[in-house]
């Protein structure tokens, strides 16, 4: 929409003002000579307007202003991200010009669907974006009402099988009850939908009693009083929540965190010069106020283990190691 | 606040030349998009997301509604035009709408379709604006156990739709069921028929169904002789409907909104839906059902107004209660996050300014498509005297441009091209390709909340009885069920199957 | 002809599904399986199948196949999409569609050489204007950047 870009790029100049990052200095000093010539692709594996894809627009926006470079937002969908995460492991070009703007679930695509094709050494990760933590969300009116999860997962105890939640199969929505259930032997209903949205909305429909989502999804819900998050399952206490206690408080437990994290990737092969350029970018624009303000908007927070650029790469390794773990220790993988 | 009020204020907050200007684009590009085979409004609101957030968010989100709703205008043209549906929910528009323009009746197939759109839209939104609160908790009762219903009904509504034989509507009905299962369970995670193929993990993509089976059909057919003249060989009678087409059409477009309406509100619904299940109702209440298929009027009157009322309806879910239906109110949902407004519960009360000025715009912008769509059809009408010979490479790559941009992936040219050569051979063979594709729509979300109900039923099936809503749609499936077997049976006594 | 081998297909068709669906598995933990509704979906097509082989009434009378001048331009046109489908990736969509609409247009149209010309440039510029700038989509690039 270049015509109706410029078009518009003049009204809004003239109508509004906006706070706009300047190029930042660090970033212009790792230009490689040669690079870029062209727009700069962020590949988003899911529908645009979701989470991740709002998430890659904001950052792709401010990226364009600490770098000065043009960046376009490009959605390859298909198959939960499966196809998008195999086009960014197998056919991308590694010469910089795609960043995939990805969420840990391709640990999961990798380790459990990749199988001979790809794995997740195809994939470099140059940057951390954000986190969003799952919550568990009761309905303040009917039969769970202002009860807590440890009194819900008792009553899954006692008559098991008799309380529903909503889960996303084969996902983490799904190893959370898991765990749930291996650490308190309760035992609950799983009625399968296609995100922690449906979830959100059959809640309120009295179709199941326990929702799974992120805070974006059920925050307009929590203003109007009709649901309220029981657990969260992060490290520590999320600042948006924050009389919510996590899973491990709650149930003396230390593996129950479940997450997105948003990162960015490269093919492997991209020539390092490049690389570290586009990571620069994408770590000055998250550090941005004023994407930072965005982020919070959509309700995610920033992962404390994760805020060092140097060692970032290095803890998501070991993250995606632990749940390499955890799918050998539930049978998942061999 | 109230609604008057609150549409008085939506309306003074549209008034800026900013809102307005922008009301205008969207109601323009959602033309352009509607007419060009293939890309349809989710591409376009795709790549003209990035644009809102630059700009106010009444005329942000006033623009890319007015493409949505757009969009519903322009499907109709190269469906009655070329009998290649711009849009999924403008298939059904070419069975009588081509005909039409078979026997010269283009400009009125055209007019219908415009005015038809632009009632049922008015229509559509005066019940958003009254309605919108007691029509939010109607959208919420739908779960598991009612959308099974509720796709039951839409099922059932296919059988009505076969015109010929019905051992091959039936066939590809199956066909169609069967087509849309390939892809990844969205129950279980299991792979079905993806015959180890990545790009078949997310299914078949419906746009690619839609194009090769009718748009490269089409083509094709058209391909056999050396078409050296126009398309259409009959001379175009007059660019107005007459009044008997008035008379034959406004009963239609009343039934036609409402229908849209419930069925763009509801979840599973949406305006492909509604497009079929008004040509159905149409059918099923004519005088002369054999009419369909060769140029009846209500046949293009109906369809067109429930796809527009069925925007309308979506829009309900969407705003007071966050929820989006499909794929489209997914991404206006995105656009509004963006904005730094979360749709829900709370929204109208909180931002009335931004509510009531965007339902304003939609009457505003409905009024713009009107304004575009009349005048235009004279030159849609014109187009069809150009040579075929020049239009063909157009189509040509109309085709697989349009098919590209649903995925950006080569692969589903490849599907396009199948079905292409698929669809050649079986409209020779006569078999219909309508019951196919609304089994591929209908599918999913039957089998999901049929899954679904049953997972969370302590008593089987017994889900079904104990729920009102459900059990009523059921209830009505059996009895239409019924009807149609019965009319067979009255129809052809000696028993063509 | 065909269209008894069309039947013949069905029933083929159906019988594989089935198959395909009974490993699936039809029933499951949680209710109906991923199989049972494509083996629902193999059991109609594979009866509609015998019924349309057994039941000569439903045969088309006089199916208009076209003569041969319009099977070679069928074939043709579909041998161009096909050409333009695979160089796609490699050549970038201008590139790609400029020649097949020129072959196409002076093979099957046989239109002559200046009118395919221009007809060509004229029709690939529109698609790429319209598609790639005015709603700024992202086509194929090919070897040169466009």
């Amino acid at each position: 929409m270049k015509l109706i870009h410029s078009f518009i790029g003049a009204i809004a100049a003239v109508a509004t003002a906006t706070a706009v990052a300047q190029v930042s200095p660090n970033v212009a000093k790792l230009k490689p000579k040669d690079f870029p010539t062209q727009s700069i692709e962020y590949t988003v594996v899911y529908p645009a307007g979701g989470g991740m894809d709002l998430t890659a627009r904001q950052l792709g926006k401010f990226a364009e202003q600490v770098s000065g470079d043009k960046i376009l937002v490009n959605n390859r969908t298909g198959g939960a991200g499966m196809v998008g995460h195999t086009y960014l492991a197998t056919q991308a070009k590694p010469d910089g010009y795609t960043v995939g703007i990805l969420a840990n679930l391709v640990w999961g695509d990798a380790m459990l669907r990749g199988k001979d094709k790809w794995s997740l050494s195809n994939l470099e990760t140059i940057a951390y974006i954000n986190s969003d933590a799952l919550a568990w969300v009761a309905a303040t009116k009917g039969p769970f009402a202002g009860k807590s999860a440890k009194e819900i997962v008792q009553t899954a105890k006692d008559k098991p099988g008799t309380v529903r939640v909503a889960i996303v199969p084969g996902s983490m929505w799904e190893y959370l009850i898991d765990q749930i259930e291996a650490a308190t032997g309760a035992k609950f209903l799983r009625v399968p939908f296609q995100g922690g949205k449906p979830g959100v909305v059959a809640l309120l429909g009295g179709n199941v009693d326990i929702a799974q989502g992120f805070y974006g999804e059920f925050e307009s819900y929590l203003q109007a009083d009709q649901v309220k998050p029981i657990a969260v399952a992060s490290a520590s206490r999320l600042g948006n929540m924050k009389d919510v206690a996590t899973f491990n408080e709650i149930f003396g437990t230390k593996d129950i965190v479940w997450n997105i994290i948003r990162l960015a990737v490269v093919p492997k092969g991209t020539p390092a010069d490049r690389k570290a350029y586009l990571a620069a970018t994408i770590n000055a624009a998250v550090r941005t106020p004023a994407l930072a303000a965005e982020f919070a908007k959509l309700g995610a927070y920033t992962d404390p283990l994760l805020t060092n650029p140097a060692t970032a790469a290095a803890e998501l390794d070991k993250m995606a190691q632990a749940e390499r773990a955890f799918y050998v220790k539930t049978g998942r993988l061999k | 606040m109230d609604a008057i009020n609150g549409l008085a204020m939506g309306f003074s907050v549209l008034f800026t030349p900013e809102n307005l200007y922008f009301c205008f684009l969207g109601s323009l590009v959602g033309t352009l998009v509607g007419v060009l085979p293939g890309i349809g409004p989710l591409a376009a609101l795709a790549l003209l997301l990035p644009v809102t957030f630059q700009l106010a968010p009444v005329a942000g989100l006033g623009m890319l509604c007015a493409i949505f709703y757009g969009a519903m205008y322009g499907g109709s043209t190269t469906s009655i035009l070329v009998n290649i549906p711009g849009e999924a929910a403008s298939v059904v528009t070419a069975l009588d709408g081509h005909a039409m323009a078979r026997q010269g009746r283009a400009g009125s197939a055209l007019g219908i379709a415009a005015i038809g759109s632009f009632i049922a839209g008015t229509i559509s939104l005066v019940a958003l604006t009254f309605f919108s609160p007691l029509l939010a908790s109607v959208a919420i009762s739908f779960g598991p156990p009612e959308n099974f219903g509720l796709m039951v009904l839409g099922l059932v509504s296919t059988l009505y739709m076969i015109g010929g034989s019905k051992v091959k509507g039936v066939l590809m009905i199956a066909l169609g069921f069967l087509a849309a299962t390939v892809g990844m369970d969205i129950v279980n995670g299991q792979d079905r028929f993806t015959l180890n193929n990545v790009n078949l993990a997310g299914g078949i993509e419906i746009l690619s169904v839609v194009i090769g089976l009718y748009g490269l059909s089409e083509i094709l057919t058209n391909c056999e002789t050396i078409v050296k003249n126009q398309l259409l060989a009959e001379k175009i009678r007059g660019l107005w409907p007459s009044f008997k087409d008035w008379k034959a059409s406004w009963k239609p477009m009343m039934r036609g909104s409402f229908l849209g309406f419930f069925l763009g509100l509801v979840p599973g619904g949406g305006p492909v839906t509604a497009s079929f299940v008004s040509y159905t109702l149409e059918k099923r209440l004519a005088k002369n059902p054999e009419r369909f298929g060769n140029g009846a009027i209500e046949g293009v009157a109906g369809p067109e107004a429930a796809n527009n009322a069925a925007v309308s309806g979506g829009m309900i879910p969407l705003f007071t209660l966050g929820i989006p239906g499909n794929a489209v109110t997914a991404l206006l949902l995105g656009a509004l996050v963006i904005q730094g407004v979360q749709p829900g519960p709370t929204f109208i009360t909180q931002r009335p300014d931004l509510f009531w000025g965007v339902v304003a715009s939609m009457y505003v912008g409905n009024v713009f498509l009107l304004l575009l769509n009349l005048p235009l059809i004279g030159l849609w009408v014109q187009c069809l005297r150009v040579p075929y010979r020049v239009l063909f490479p157009l189509i040509l790559l109309l085709a697989i441009v349009g098919t590209y941009s649903a995925n950006k992936n080569v692969f589903d040219l490849w599907v396009m091209l199948g079905f292409g050569v698929v669809g050649y051979i079986l409209r020779k063979l006569q078999y219909e390709f309508s019951p196919f594709l609304i089994a591929f729509v209908l599918a999913p979300m039957l089998e999901q909340s049929l899954r679904q109900s049953m997972v969370m039923s302590p008593h089987g099936m017994f889900i079904f009885a104990e729920r009102p809503i459900a059990a009523c749609l059921i209830g009505i499936s059996l009895i239409l069920a019924v009807l149609v077997f019965r009319q067979r049976k009255l129809n052809q006594p000696g028993g063509d199957i | 002809m065909i269209e008894r081998g069309l039947n013949l297909l069905w029933v083929v068709l159906g019988l594989a599904t089935m198959a395909n669906a009974w490993a699936l598995g039809l029933f499951g933990s949680m209710g109906p399986d991923s199989g049972l509704f494509p083996m629902i979906c193999g059991v109609t097509i594979t009866l509609c199948g015998l019924l349309l082989m057994i039941k000569k009434s439903t045969l088309v009378e006089n199916p208009e196949w076209p003569a041969s001048t319009g099977c070679r331009r069928i074939l043709g046109v579909l041998g161009g999409l096909v050409g333009l489908t695979v160089t796609l990736p490699y050549l970038g969509f201008a590139i790609s569609s400029a020649l097949t609409t020129f072959v196409l247009l002076q093979t099957i149209e046989r239109s002559r050489v200046l009118e395919s010309v221009v007809l060509t440039l004229v029709s690939v510029s529109v698609i790429v204007y319209v598609f790639g700038h005015l709603l700024g989509m992202s086509l194929p690039r090919g070897p040169w950047g466009w």
